[in-house]
């Protein structure tokens, strides 16, 4: 699906530039509803991208600490050097497995953080579609004390 | 409780790259959570998008969830050479009362968020730095 196909199909998230308060590109909780309510990985691998069994990429780095006190606030660092056009923080650790997609701009280093609730010790996947329309990931594992959706 | 919002946002330029932090003021409650406090899980309500712009350059967006931390913090990066970016006084200066000239002002960087149940938070802060070649 080339860009054009892919942005009418987000339809009427797309901001307007003559609306200044809503400046945002996609909104994938609108354009891919399926994405947010998947309750593994693979599912919401296949809602995002239509695709499962997706190739690991060294050119994605991945930072989780091993053991964390607190499920409330794992930190999560992740960046890429492919061509992304976007990226996506999947988990297997709470009820659903999405976490966040990232739509990459022309400005964007690619390089993020954030902490993030895990309820359970698990596994943390970052997976980048780039601009060809390939798919990638790296993993991570997890261990935590104490759950996290208690906040 | 307290009104939820953009604390802060804070961003460091070195090598025509800005880091920027934006801290929220948000309870990020899931679903889960509002079941057990309420018991009703649709009193849930978390940050949903987020994007970052300097004038009508978006330099940062995401679709965020639930899974977020309480009061999340997120941090980003995006090249700003092509970006206006003022100088920042020293605390000296400031007490000394030196402003500097409008004209001279770095570009703003404007962070918007919205949350499940459709409140709008917005914050910018002018993109400066303290060295002269940033």
């Amino acid at each position: 699906m080339n860009r054009r196909d892919f942005l009418s199909f987000a339809g009427s998230a797309i901001a307007l530039s003559v609306i200044p308060m809503d400046l945002s590109a996609i909104d994938f909780r609108k354009s891919k509803p399926d994405v947010w309510t998947a309750h593994t990985i693979d599912d919401a691998t296949k809602a995002l991208y239509n695709v499962k069994d997706v190739a690991v990429s060294d050119q994605i780095k991945l930072t989780v600490p091993k053991i964390n006190s607190s499920g409330g606030a794992v930190p999560v660092k992740f960046s890429t050097t492919l061509d992304a056009k976007t990226i996506a923080l999947f988990q297997d650790a709470n009820p659903e497995s999405a976490v966040a997609v990232y739509e990459v701009n022309k400005y964007d280093m690619k390089k993020y953080e954030a902490k993030i609730k895990m309820g359970t010790s698990g596994t943390i996947m970052v997976l980048v579609e780039t601009t060809d329309g390939k798919i990638y990931m790296t993993k991570t594992t997890t261990e935590v004390a104490a759950g996290g959706c208690e906040g | 409780m307290a009104k939820s919002k953009i604390t802060a946002i804070k961003v460091k330029i070195k090598n025509d790259i800005a880091t920027a932090k934006m801290v929220f003021s948000h309870p990020m409650m899931t679903y889960n959570q509002a079941k057990t406090k309420t018991g009703n899980s649709d009193d849930a309500n978390f940050i949903t998008h987020i994007t970052a712009n300097v004038g009508e350059e978006v330099v940062f967006d995401v679709s965020t969830s639930q899974f977020f931390s309480k009061n999340p913090i997120f941090k980003f990066q995006f090249k700003c050479d092509s970006f206006k970016i003022g100088r920042k006084l020293m605390g000296r200066e400031i007490d000394n009362g030196v402003v500097i000239d409008a004209s001279k002002k770095g570009d703003l960087l404007t962070i918007t968020a919205t949350d499940r149940k459709g409140n709008t938070y917005k914050k910018s802060v002018e993109l400066a730095s303290r060295k002269k070649k940033r």
